[in-house]
């Protein structure tokens, strides 16, 4: 597909609808990375992260016909994705529930991407990723859905909207609420490791 | 001038630019005169800048392979499970069990209104069609056709019923040219 680059997402997922798998690889090389992105910061573990990914782009394929153009397809595959990370938190703490088990995802080892910047952070007293990251993490789920979706995959108010299913204006405050809270829990951390 | 409680609602709408002017002006002048909103302002901002600069995660290199692999298998479980089946009721649509309920039912009403019609004594014709038979029947006929009703009369029929037993007028109206004479009132009916 040479001219692939210049269609839409809309109108890659209508040639698909058709027939044409060609369609389906453009989706995936255009989405693997941004909805790999968006489960990692989600679940913080990238085996699952890849295994949403992966089931998102299964059931794309599978529930092609499902996709209608009234919401726009970016918003659509990230409520599918975002649907399934929530489905494996909650298989998640049900294990965690069984087994009495008290390592949770924020008490694990957790294999964080290496970032340069970090050490710099430090020296300028920012907070770096890996501190972050677990703070997000800690924060409640509906908190960190729009947390992600707004601040790191940068997604507007309206789409944030359509994939978490809520009136805008809910979306507003919980996203103000959401960076109030990690900045709360962030300066609780940086007080932990003080003491310690 | 805003208090703190209102600075913390608005702190990001401020910060993605989605406030009006008026609003604007009023958060930067309590943020000029409150160091410690001030702070807090700066802090999530910070924080913000942070996660957009987060290292970009990329899935494995066998990534594509592994979702082919994973379509086709589970579309080979899909054709497997397909041939494996033969009858099974979860084939059938739905909504072909409500339309065979649907049909039950008419079929049932249609033979229970026959039963009905065919040996219930008390059900008359209504008044007027009565009268139609009457004028149409010939006059050998006219003393066996019951009584003409009044309402009242119809209403307690057990009355009637009784006078029936009595004559012989059972037996006319189940004649085949009796209930032709019916058919014909009800259709001018």
């Amino acid at each position: 597909m040479k001219d692939s680059f210049k269609l839409t997402d809309e109108e890659l997922i209508r040639r698909f609808q058709a027939g044409d798998e060609t369609a389906f690889e453009e989706i995936v090389n255009r989405y693997k990375n941004r909805l790999m992105n968006f489960a990692y910061r989600f679940v913080l573990d990238r085996e699952e992260a890849e295994d949403i990914v992966q089931d998102t782009f299964l059931k794309v394929y599978q529930n092609r016909y499902a996709y209608k153009e009234i919401a726009k397809f970016s918003t659509w595959i990230y409520t599918i994705t975002a649907n399934l990370a929530k489905t494996i938190l909650r298989k998640r703490r049900n294990r965690k529930l069984f087994f009495f088990s008290r390592l949770g995802p924020e008490d694990k080892d957790m294999d964080f991407p290496s970032n340069e910047r970090d050490a710099q952070s430090k020296i300028e007293g920012k907070f770096d990723e890996q501190t972050i990251q677990k703070a997000i993490i800690k924060l409640p789920e509906h908190f960190r859905t729009a947390i992600i979706l707004r601040d790191i995959q940068e997604l507007s108010y309206e789409e944030i909207s359509n994939i978490i299913n809520a009136p805008l204006g809910t979306v507003k405050s919980r996203i103000n609420r959401a960076r109030l809270k990690l900045r709360e829990d962030l300066q609780e951390m940086r007080g932990n490791e003080k003491i310690n | 001038m805003i208090s703190c409680y209102q600075f913390k609602t608005i702190i990001s709408q401020y910060m993605d630019k989605d406030i009006s002017f008026q609003g604007r002006k009023s958060f930067e002048e309590h943020m000029d005169g409150c160091p410690g909103c001030k702070q807090l302002y700066q802090s999530i901002l910070s924080t913000k800048n942070s996660m957009l600069q987060f290292a970009e995660m990329r899935v494995s290199e066998n990534f594509l392979g592994d979702l082919r692999t994973k379509i086709l298998a589970e579309r080979n479980a899909r054709i497997e499970a397909s041939l494996n089946k033969g009858f099974s009721l979860n084939r059938i649509p739905s909504f072909a069990y409500g339309f065979a309920a649907a049909l039950v039912a008419v079929i049932i009403g249609f033979y229970l209104l026959e039963f009905q019609t065919g040996s219930s004594p008390a059900q008359m014709p209504p008044r007027i069609v009565q009268e139609k038979i009457q004028q149409k029947t010939p006059d050998s006929e006219n003393s066996r056709t019951p009584p003409l009703m009044s309402r009242g009369q119809y209403a307690n029929s057990e009355n009637y019923t009784d006078s029936l037993e009595h004559s012989d007028s059972q037996n006319a109206r189940t004649r085949p040219d009796f209930q032709n004479n019916i058919k014909t009132v009800k259709k001018e009916y």
